[in-house]
């Protein structure tokens, strides 16, 4: 250390004291106690925009630091500078001092006083530094942080809250009790919430520094549930910001985007179901005009052979009269009608067979029960599924049906796992018709379904694109897609995944590679779990 | 005459030798806590005590815990307190006015300033007391 800042050199404590005031930043104010005399030095005067040269003068009054002072502030300052004087408290306070230019510059005001051996203070030392930015900066913070509407607040890592910043919490909110001074222990009632702040700190610092977010939610008395999204983040060693956010209408919004982008999606079937059936139509109107016009010659014939029985009765029938039904029958081409009539019925028959069966499998894609979980028969819910998206798959693939005859009835949301099996089926079909584009040629699509002790197991394969690295994390994302504008949502496997994973207890998952293709496996429990049985949305 | 007690509870244990060194030689005499509880455990326990240094951060139970419970508590051998900081701030200056302290230090403080300190509280404690 320095000889002058400890030493007794008093040459060079007064050099290093000229320095030191040259050096500061601060207005520092000199208060001889027993004289009463006041000095300022420059800083001080250009803290609060006074000129040294021309109008220095006011300043150098001896109460001038007691005038410039906010007059809410003034009175709380000669307390504390008495406090410090009287019973040596430190002097350390906020002020706004008035600026020449007008207004108030935010000041801090720390003050030192020197004593005599009768611990008499004798001088006074008042500093002022310029904290106005920061203060104008810490009110900014102040003002931007509770126009937010979540909730905030930090905790120490004894576990206390520190402090809260309260946002809109609705009725029931598991945070409206919150209050700082609380133990996580008492004030967080979600245990996994809970148990995230308690081992944020355990972590390295550099990990926990990035927010994590976590989704809760929780249903106050068995109402409608309140969802929140929580954000962590480690602020400091001890310490971390827990931002608040009720998602609870953004969340209702997903779940009616997901029921209006599946009427959407049966919307869009409708125009390729009704392709499908303008197919057989066709063809059973073709059929049906051969067979009026059969029908029509066999008639035409038929009254010729009854007149000509008629006849018989009176006189045997004329070889010109044979010779003549002869004719008629070579001329309507009696026994090609008579071969081809029945084939006719029969290929029309088989056309409305395909209709019906178009029909039926649209009433049960569209109506499977209700949004329970109830024993289904996973085959005919997947059977009709691949009828109804047919338009959808047929000019690109062939499909390949392995479904387990012995498949035991699966609890599951009939409605939904349609919605699954058809979404996975589309996109089976999008990325298969990236591979084979404009030329004709099909891949596959293939959909077993099995079972094992515990669970049913689907599985969709297609020998598509496969899905590309950076997209594999995401898919299961509301919102993310890697299809054309128009054509992708975002939402199918989002979808699928609340379907599966949220709503059946199940998993879905998928294997893929580039360039062969790509194959989700769902797994849906065969027993019920009590818990989580038909959740309702 | 027997030598005053005086009470230091910090966490660090540099600064509880600091205050013993620094007491001591001045002819007090120091007990040490290293926490809130230990502290309020030995405040409970010794009758005679005539000041007690709090830190205001530490673990578990802060300084200014410490003051509640003495407040709390009101038993009329309790000392008169003294906090003792690295950082100040005008709200916490309040705080501990308001909650009952009779003096605040920061640190780093220099040994004849904590004897200067602790002959003050006690000589005003003994202008009351007379």
């Amino acid at each position: 250390m320095s000889e002058a800042f400890e030493g007794n050199d008093l040459t060079a404590k007064a050099e290093l004291l000229d320095l030191l005031l040259s050096a500061t930043q601060d207005g520092i104010v000199d208060w001889n106690l027993q004289t009463s005399e006041v000095t300022y030095n420059a800083r001080w005067k250009h803290l609060l925009g006074f000129d040294e040269a021309e109008h220095a003068e006011y300043c150098d009054l001896a109460d001038a630091w007691r005038d410039l002072m906010h007059h809410e502030d003034r009175t709380h300052t000669l307390q504390l500078i008495d406090d410090h004087l009287k019973q040596g408290w430190p002097l350390y306070t906020t002020v706004r001092m008035r600026h020449r230019h007008g207004g108030y510059r935010h000041v801090l005001v720390r003050g030192v006083a020197r004593r005599d051996a009768s611990d008499k203070p004798v001088r006074l030392v008042l500093i002022f530094s310029d904290i106005h930015e920061r203060i104008r900066g810490e009110e900014r913070q102040r003002a931007l942080i509770s126009a937010l509407p979540d909730t905030l607040f930090r905790v120490r890592s004894d576990g206390m809250i520190v402090s809260l910043k309260r946002g809109v919490e609705r009725e029931g909110s598991p945070f409206a009790a919150l209050r700082e001074g609380m133990t996580l222990a008492d004030g967080i009632s979600d245990t996994r919430l809970r148990t995230r702040l308690e081992s944020a700190f355990a972590e390295p610092r550099e990990i926990s520094q990035d927010a994590q977010t976590l989704d809760i939610a929780c249903t106050p008395g068995g109402g409608a549930p309140i969802h929140h999204e929580i954000r962590i983040v480690r602020s400091s060693e001890d310490e971390l910001v827990c931002i608040v956010r009720d998602v609870t209408d953004q969340r209702g919004l997903e779940d009616r985007l997901l029921q209006s982008q599946k009427l959407g999606a049966i919307g869009q079937l409708a125009a390729g179901v009704a392709h499908e059936i303008n197919t057989p139509l066709q063809f059973i109107g073709d059929n049906l005009h051969f067979a009026k016009a059969g029908i029509a010659d066999l008639l035409t014939l038929l009254d010729m052979f009854r007149t000509s029985v008629q006849a018989a009765v009176q006189a045997p029938p004329t070889e010109a009269r044979l010779t003549e039904l002869a004719q008629a029958e070579l001329d309507l081409d009696f026994e090609y009608t008579r071969e081809a009539l029945p084939t006719a019925i029969e290929r029309s028959l088989t056309g409305i067979e395909r209709v019906t069966s178009i029909v039926r499998a649209m009433k049960a894609f569209a109506h499977p029960g209700g949004d329970r979980l109830t024993p289904t028969d996973l085959k005919g819910l997947i059977e009709s599924t691949v009828m109804v998206a047919t338009n959808e798959w047929k000019y690109v693939a062939d499909v390949d049906l392995q479904l387990a005859q012995d498949l035991p009835p699966v609890p599951c949301i009939g409605g939904e796992l349609n919605q699954v099996v058809l979404n996975l089926i589309v996109n089976a079909s999008h990325a298969i018709a990236d591979v084979v584009g404009e030329s004709g040629d099909k891949g596959k699509i293939s959909i077993s379904a099995g079972c094992d002790a515990t669970h049913a197991v689907i599985r969709v394969s297609d020998s598509g694109t496969g899905i590309p690295e950076h997209a594999r994390a995401k898919v299961f994302e509301p919102f993310f897609t890697t299809k054309e504008v128009g054509k992708g949502t975002g939402q199918g496997l989002a979808m699928a995944y609340n379907c599966v994973v949220k709503r059946h207890n199940g998993t879905i998952d998928f294997e893929t590679e580039l360039g062969l293709g790509t194959t989700f496996v769902i797994r849906l429990p065969l027993a019920i779990d009590a818990g989580k049985s038909g959740a309702p949305l | 005459m027997t030598a005053h007690k005086v009470l230091i509870i910090d966490d660090a244990e540099t600064m509880r030798r600091a205050v013993v060194d620094a007491l001591e030689p001045a002819g007090f005499s120091v007990l040490t806590a290293s926490d809130g509880f230990r502290g309020i455990a030995i405040l409970k326990e010794t009758r005679d005590l005539c000041l007690v240094i709090i830190d205001l951060n530490m673990p578990g139970l802060s300084g200014f815990g410490v003051l509640d419970w003495m407040r709390k508590d009101a038993s009329p051998h309790l000392p008169p307190a003294v906090f003792m900081t690295t950082e100040i701030s005008p709200a916490a200056l309040e705080q501990a006015k308001s909650a009952g302290a009779v003096g605040w230090l920061v640190k780093p403080c220099r040994p004849e300033q904590l004897v200067t300190v602790a002959k003050r509280i006690l000589a005003k404690r003994s202008e009351l007391g007379s």
